[in-house]
């Protein structure tokens, strides 16, 4: 799975992105993302280098994906 | 002489019976039996080795000190693991609407935070901020960990065996320690520390929702047998996501209560805002110097000192400690309440250990007694509480759905003087105590 996070002041529809935040995932479709990359207006990181925060938080992101946290993360914070 | 004569013999019988001869060993038997019998004792040598070499025969178990005892009912265990599983079968009712739309809210407020958090110089884009590894990478790109506030140990520290606390104090393993690096980049540091407490509190709120029965309740160890993990914490930030009624019976000086008890400290535990004044000598002091001057109380009374003290402070405050206020503010505390003094004094001289011709003292060894009999007491504080709650509530309520350390979490209104109650209860079990019961 991908991160994708902007590295420049980016406006989405309403949504103003600065750098450094992540673009939630399906807010562009797939073309628009690669005219970004390719525009250096996004970059795509690896999840095991930065995870995506709508993903890990699913139930409130109101995103469609989902990432697991760890077990040590589940261990610490989560109803066991 | 005559070479006809003729030469007698005569055999005696003998005075003892030979002992019967042993059956003859086949050859492999034999060997098989020797080889055994060797090794057996060469077992042993080597055994008698290690002994002598490990300071002679065993010596017995030093027999661990006894403390003062909670005066408990004969079924008072019995009581307890009852309620403790009825807790379990009540569960506690949330609402689901109510938890998402809490949580959308948080959700929002995490990515404000991350935005803030990343426009720090230090915190690039690549960096994780929920990963600790991927934090302390970003900030030792910065060059952050040269400037730690723990000064390393000299080369004398060194030879002579560097300080157990001071080698602990040094250490950054999660983030909870993150607070050590706030002297070069504190601003980061408290943007990491806002981003984090949301993303905690959000994962705990997650994992409710899925734990969320068709019956709207959540059933869950964690709401019996006392939890006093991190967890409770984050359970609190989601309690306006209940269903119903509810208050909470909050035992506000747990651990200050017991300790005077233990020691026999007649006087009260003071109030952290009186210790503040006390500390820095104002006389309205802020709510930084109130929170440090309690986390010094509670870090004394645990019998910290020294860097453990400064840890322990630091924990708590997330900031720094002066380490020359902590040591003034311990020994204006060791003189104000002696007998607590004392009583440390007296149980650190239980764990001194022989060695050879002088005696060491075993701080692991005190620090596991000490937190555990600790623990036990706040466990049974909150049990006494517990069943005084139910004993004073109607037949028909089950009024106490989350029993944990140093909180009882209701559902209903609360009856009048149900604190007095709880505390008349107490003072019953752990006498001349002074527990400080409030009702929320």
């Amino acid at each position: 799975m991908k991160t994708l996070v902007v590295i420049r002041a980016l406006q989405i529809g309403e949504c103003h992105f600065k750098h450094g935040e992540e673009l939630p995932p399906h807010a562009l479709p797939r073309e628009a993302i690669e005219l970004h990359i390719e525009r250096k207006h996004l970059v795509e990181y690896d999840a095991s280098e930065r995870r995506s925060l709508h993903r890990l938080l699913h139930r409130f992101s109101d995103c469609s994906q989902a990432e697991r946290l760890s077990s040590a993360e589940l261990a610490a914070y989560a109803l066991t | 002489m005559n070479s006809n004569q003729r030469r007698t013999v005569t055999h005696y019988d003998p005075f003892f019976v030979a002992p019967p001869s042993p059956p003859p060993l086949s050859e492999t038997a034999a060997t098989q039996h020797g080889v055994t019998g060797a090794s057996r004792e060469a077992i042993g040598r080597e055994m008698a080795i290690m002994r002598d070499l490990n300071g002679g025969f065993a010596k017995p178990p030093v027999p661990l000190p006894q403390l003062r005892a909670p005066q408990l009912a004969h079924d008072h265990a019995q009581r307890v693991a009852a309620l403790d599983e009825k807790i379990c079968e009540r569960g506690v009712a949330i609402d689901r609407t109510k938890l998402l739309s809490l949580g959308k809210m948080r959700f929002a407020q995490l990515l404000a935070a991350e935005r803030e958090t990343r426009s720090e110089r230090v915190i690039g884009t690549r960096c994780d901020l929920t990963s600790f590894a991927s934090v302390l990478f970003a900030l030792s790109q910065a060059g952050v960990l040269t400037h730690m506030a723990v000064p390393a140990p000299s080369m004398s520290e060194q030879l002579a065996g560097v300080d157990a606390q001071l080698e602990a104090a040094r250490k950054i393993e999660s983030f909870a320690d993150l607070w050590k690096l706030s002297n070069s980049e504190p601003r980061a540091v408290r943007a990491i520390y806002a981003f984090r407490d949301i993303f905690e509190s959000l994962v705990f709120g997650q994992s409710l929702f899925t734990w969320i029965e068709s019956d709207d309740h959540v059933y869950n160890n964690l709401f019996a047998r006392g939890s006093s993990a991190e967890k409770v914490r984050l359970f609190e930030a989601w309690l306006s996501a209940l269903k119903g009624a509810h208050y909470r019976v909050n035992i506000l000086n747990s651990l200050q209560a017991i300790v005077f008890w233990l020691a026999g400290e007649n006087s009260v535990p003071p109030e952290p805002h009186d210790l503040a004044r006390d500390c820095f000598a104002v006389r309205l002091p802020s709510q930084q110097q109130i929170t440090f001057a309690a986390a010094l109380f509670e870090g004394w009374l645990l019998a910290h000192k020294d860097w453990a003290l400064w840890q322990h402070v630091g924990r708590v405050t997330r900031t720094l400690p002066d380490k020359a206020l902590l040591e003034r503010g311990r020994l204006k505390l060791r003189k104000r309440f002696r007998s607590i003094d004392v009583f440390h004094e007296q149980l650190a001289a239980q764990f001194y250990k022989r060695t050879g011709d002088h005696s060491e003292f075993e701080p692991v060894r005190h620090r596991t007694f000490f937190a555990t009999m600790l623990a036990r007491l706040r466990s049974c504080v909150s049990q006494i509480a517990a069943l005084a709650t139910e004993e004073n509530s109607p037949a028909n309520r089950a009024p106490v759905v989350a029993r944990f350390r140093d909180q009882l979490l209701c559902v209903g209104k609360p009856k009048p003087q149900l604190s007095e109650r709880i505390a008349a209860a107490l003072s019953g079990t752990f006498p001349r105590s002074a527990f400080k019961i409030e009702i929320e």
